[in-house]
């Protein structure tokens, strides 16, 4: 593969790749020259976007609204602060309330992603969930982003227990137990690679 | 006319460029109007004066500012994931180079040939298409989109070139 193929297969998936890789090839005079005409070509077609004179009053409504813009950001630390801090705890409780009124396929299916529990120190028993929802409140337990090898490791399904107190490794270590399944934690990303070609 | 009629008035005559600005080093139309919302929030809970000769290059300088700091925030992962510049930290952008370039690339875009090529920029830049799914829709592989996106480059290339 040559070098800008792979700088575009790097721009698919930014994440996949450690700052030091992007450093690397971003150093290529001709990668980065690429890169910098493709940010350009972007804001050539961000500049055709048309501005309405009815956009621009909302703009100013919300600007000076007296006490909905305060409240509005109020809310959004609120919401921005239990996106952080509570994720997981949030999450699972999304899902508890699902699975009291499961859909039609839930039901159908007779799975739930997790085995209600009474306190938030014991672990966490993920029930025949796929590997996708697991991650999404694991790593956003540890602040760390997930990236997947492809999508098909995505629906993987797990009946795995998580105690949220043990570090991101001692899970990695459980779930890396499956054969064939290689999750690795690198610069706060959660790769997640099959040693081999995996059947959901 | 009160200080808050007076800004009213800015914002109105410059919203649409300094929207603009913003969009073309964010990419993004919610950040965009937040960094124009921004600005003119602090005009308001401040006594700043603007004069009306400078109040342009003002208003454009907060933006630029304002983006920059959004992007020397983000990790280079982020950057390239939202494609944004990477040499906004120490360049300076002359802001009618910056329009005119603008111009020449939208002029460009409008010439690629074969068409293939153009809607292959047409599909990743302005509907947002990953190139794989550019690749399944257009029944070819993603190294076949990758051709034609260096070949469209090229071309752009050499048309700022010209231009």
């Amino acid at each position: 593969m040559n070098k800008t193929d792979l700088l575009f297969q790097m721009m698919e998936q930014p994440q996949a790749y450690t700052e030091q890789q992007w450093q690397e090839i971003l150093s290529d005079e001709e990668c980065r020259e690429l890169y910098t005409l493709m940010a350009k070509t972007q804001s050539a077609f961000d500049v055709q976007k048309e501005i309405d004179d009815e956009t621009i009053d909302d703009e100013w409504k919300r600007l000076t609204a007296p006490s909905g813009h305060k409240w509005l950001r109020i809310a959004a630390m609120f919401v921005g602060f239990l996106l952080v801090s509570g994720i997981a705890i949030a999450a699972i409780y999304m899902i508890q309330s699902r699975s009291v009124e499961p859909t039609r396929t839930e039901a159908e299916a007779n799975f739930s992603l997790f085995t209600p529990h009474s306190s938030p120190q014991e672990p966490v028993r993920f029930s025949n969930a796929s590997l996708d929802s697991v991650l999404s409140v694991v790593s956003h337990h540890y602040h760390h982003a997930v990236c997947f090898q492809n999508d098909t490791l995505r629906q993987l399904r797990f009946t795995i227990a998580w105690d949220s107190i043990q570090p991101l490794a001692t899970f990695l270590e459980s779930v890396n137990e499956f054969e064939g399944l290689q999750l690795v934690d690198t610069r706060d990303t959660i790769f997640v690679n099959a040693e081999k070609e995996v059947q959901p | 006319m009160t200080r808050k009629q007076k800004l009213e008035t800015l914002f109105r005559q410059h919203y649409r460029q300094m929207y603009r600005l913003a969009a073309m080093l964010l990419h993004d139309d919610a950040e965009s109007k937040d960094i124009v919302h921004d600005v003119f929030a602090q005009l308001l809970a401040s006594s700043t004066e603007l004069h009306e000769d400078t109040a342009a290059a003002f208003l454009l300088t907060s933006v630029r500012n304002r983006c920059l700091n959004v992007i020397r925030g983000r990790k280079i992962q982020e950057r390239v994931q939202r494609l944004y510049l990477l040499d906004l930290d120490t360049t300076i952008i002359p802001k009618d180079l910056f329009r005119e370039e603008t111009k020449a690339l939208t002029k460009g875009i409008n010439l690629l040939a074969p068409p293939v090529c153009r809607e292959v920029v047409e599909l990743h830049f302005r509907d947002g298409l990953t190139f794989r799914e550019i690749a399944l829709r257009l029944g070819v592989s993603e190294t076949t989109v990758y051709k034609h996106l260096r070949h469209a480059l090229q071309q752009l290339r050499e048309h700022l070139k010209k231009d």
